[in-house]
């Protein structure tokens, strides 16, 4: 079963609508169909075991979906540290903070590293294996154990963790993981560079890739998958706007097409200015020199995050190839010991933006025609935060 | 479908259909009212109407329930597209506001039903296709879906477990957490 279907393509996995014309009981299909939309996504799965009938309509995708486009508000999913959360690894909550599906921790020493898309990354401390994880489903895909070809023999010269970017090739669905390395003994160029298909069967492996030619950062939300193009922040701007104040006169940011895996065009940064009050600013309140400089996905653009000056502005790509941008954001905040993350997650329907601002540790509902923030749900005791964008009815495997 | 403002236009609208019950009850309904279902406002454009609108699928009690449904729903529609044309005040948004929440009362107190006559309803409003009522009854239903066992749901629909023990842990296996 699993080798057949490796990756999960719900677009593709049209079940045959349940057989259309019969009643249940003293209502028609087409009332119960309209009664059960209205239903939360776990009492659905639960009642998969009414009957037949109810099974294959409950598990049919295209009842997915418009369930999906019925629920009032998009999902946040949140996991913990290792030992922490009790039994619980994953909550997936709405913004009020109510929890709608929680994933079992199985192992004490699991970390959630980090989440994307509608998987869930998680870490094995003890044994250091990496493994992605659906929550709606419980399918488990393991990344290959060693190194690409090219590769082997460097294990032993590995400094820090490396970097995992999980994205889906856009035409076809299928999940692929880009990863990144520091290595000792390469002189010259020691970033390296391997990608793999996720499957849930075994025979995965490391496919090495060329180096970029360039560093790319490996702070916090300077990498992002945005319609299969990995984007990631050149080492070089990111130090220069965050450490000296300065634009760097490079391309701030490389691509890398998750379906060709090849490396892509390469984007002029934003004008960013540099109010000039902010140095005093934080020379004032004796802190380090140190700002933002960040990528976010707003709306399914690219977006530049810079900050905490006493405004973070928010930049949006609008052309990548006359690399044109747009200041669209500017928050203020009225006190900035902001040095933690203040990370945008989603733009409402209404304008507010979904912010996670770990100094508070909050996810923040952000009004720009106001400029204020309204907490939303605590988030201090996750190791990672992100939007869910998978379907809590979806059986794929 | 201009708002409703002229004379003629609401001479028009005034026109009147007669719904004819299952068990032969004839009811006058103004056609404002009439073409909130969708099935009947077919009807009038094919101009198959005259002499009468017989509705073989609804009996007088439920189609009694399902005109005062309408009439209060008809002016709600003819309200709304008068102010949205004319008028933006905040003293006239504050009228709309008010009257919602009349709409809303409305609503509740007309879910005040047993469930047989819930059921009946929406039955009629699927009929008739209805959407506003059958969104209304359809979401009381589900609400008192909540909270229940699937045992309690195939009493409450007279539904038979045709599933055997096995694809049944079979399910519980698939969606393991929604049984926790």
């Amino acid at each position: 079963m699993a080798s057949s279907k490796p990756w999960a393509v719900p677009e593709t996995r049209i079940v045959q609508a349940a057989a259309a014309a019969s009643g249940i009981g003293v209502l028609p299909l087409d009332a119960v169909y309209e009664i059960l939309l209205r239903l939360p996504a776990k009492l659905l799965c639960r009642l998969r075991i009414v009957c037949r009938l109810w099974r294959s309509l409950l598990s049919d995708m295209q009842f997915a979906a418009a369930h999906a486009a019925r629920q009032p508000g998009p999902l946040v999913m949140a996991g913990y540290d290792q030992n922490a959360g009790g039994g619980t690894l994953v909550n997936i909550m709405d913004l009020s903070g109510q929890i709608v599906k929680q994933v079992r921790r199985i192992d004490g020493s699991d970390k959630v590293m980090s989440m994307d898309l509608d998987l869930v990354c998680v870490k094995n401390i003890d044994s250091g294996i990496y493994r992605f994880l659906n929550p709606a489903t419980g399918a488990v895909y393991h990344l290959p154990t060693f190194f690409a070809d090219e590769h082997m023999g460097l294990s032993f010269n590995l400094i820090g963790e490396p970097k995992y970017i999980l994205g889906q090739v856009h035409n076809t669905g299928e999940y692929k993981v880009l990863r990144i390395f520091f290595h000792l003994s390469c002189a010259l160029h020691c970033q390296l560079f391997e990608v793999c298909t996720l499957n849930s069967g075994s025979h995965s492996r490391w496919r090495r890739k060329e180096s970029p030619g360039e560093f790319v950062a490996f702070c916090k939300f300077t990498r992002l998958v945005i319609d299969g193009i990995v984007y990631l922040l050149c080492s070089d701007s990111h130090r220069s706007v965050t450490f000296h104040d300065q634009v760097f006169e490079k391309d701030m940011i490389i691509t890398f097409n998750l379906e060709t895996e090849a490396w892509g065009t390469r984007i002029r940064g934003p004008p960013i200015s540099f109010p000039n009050d902010a140095a005093q600013m934080f020379h004032n309140f004796g802190l380090p020199k140190t700002k933002q400089l960040s990528l976010a996905n707003l709306h399914g653009s690219l977006a530049v995050v810079h900050g905490p000056a006493p405004y973070m502005d928010f930049w949006i790509l609008m052309d990548i190839d006359k690399g044109q941008w747009v200041k669209q954001y500017s928050m203020q905040f009225e006190q900035y010991g902001h040095l933690k993350y203040v990370h945008p997650l989603l733009v409402l329907g209404d304008g507010r933006i979904v912010v996670h601002q770990e100094d508070t540790g909050f996810l923040q509902i952000y009004d720009p025609r106001t400029n204020t923030f309204t907490n939303s749900v605590e988030l201090n005791h996750y190791s990672a935060v992100n939007m869910y964008t998978g379907n809590l009815l979806s059986l794929d495997k | 479908m201009a708002s409703a403002g002229s004379g003629d236009e609401k001479a028009a609208a005034a026109a009147m259909i007669t719904l004819i019950s299952s068990d032969n009850e004839k009811f006058e309904v103004t056609e404002a009212t009439a073409t909130l279902s969708q099935t009947i406002r077919h009807m009038i454009e094919d101009g198959c109407t005259d002499g009468g609108v017989p509705l073989p699928n609804v009996t007088s009690k439920i189609l009694a329930r399902v005109i005062e449904y309408c009439k209060k729903h008809a002016t709600a529609a003819a309200g709304e597209e008068g102010s949205s044309s004319s008028f933006s005040d905040a003293a006239f948004l504050e009228v709309d506001r008010a009257f919602l929440e009349e709409l809303e009362e409305f609503d509740d107190a007309f879910l005040e039903v047993d469930r047989a006559t819930l059921f009946d309803l929406i039955l009629a409003a699927n009929y008739l296709d209805i959407k506003g009522l059958l969104n209304l009854t359809c979401q009381k239903v589900a609400d008192s879906v909540k909270g229940k066992t699937p045992e309690q749901i195939r009493e409450m629909y007279n539904i038979v477990n045709d599933l055997t023990p096995e694809e049944e842990a079979e399910i519980r296996r698939e969606t393991q957490w929604a049984f926790e």
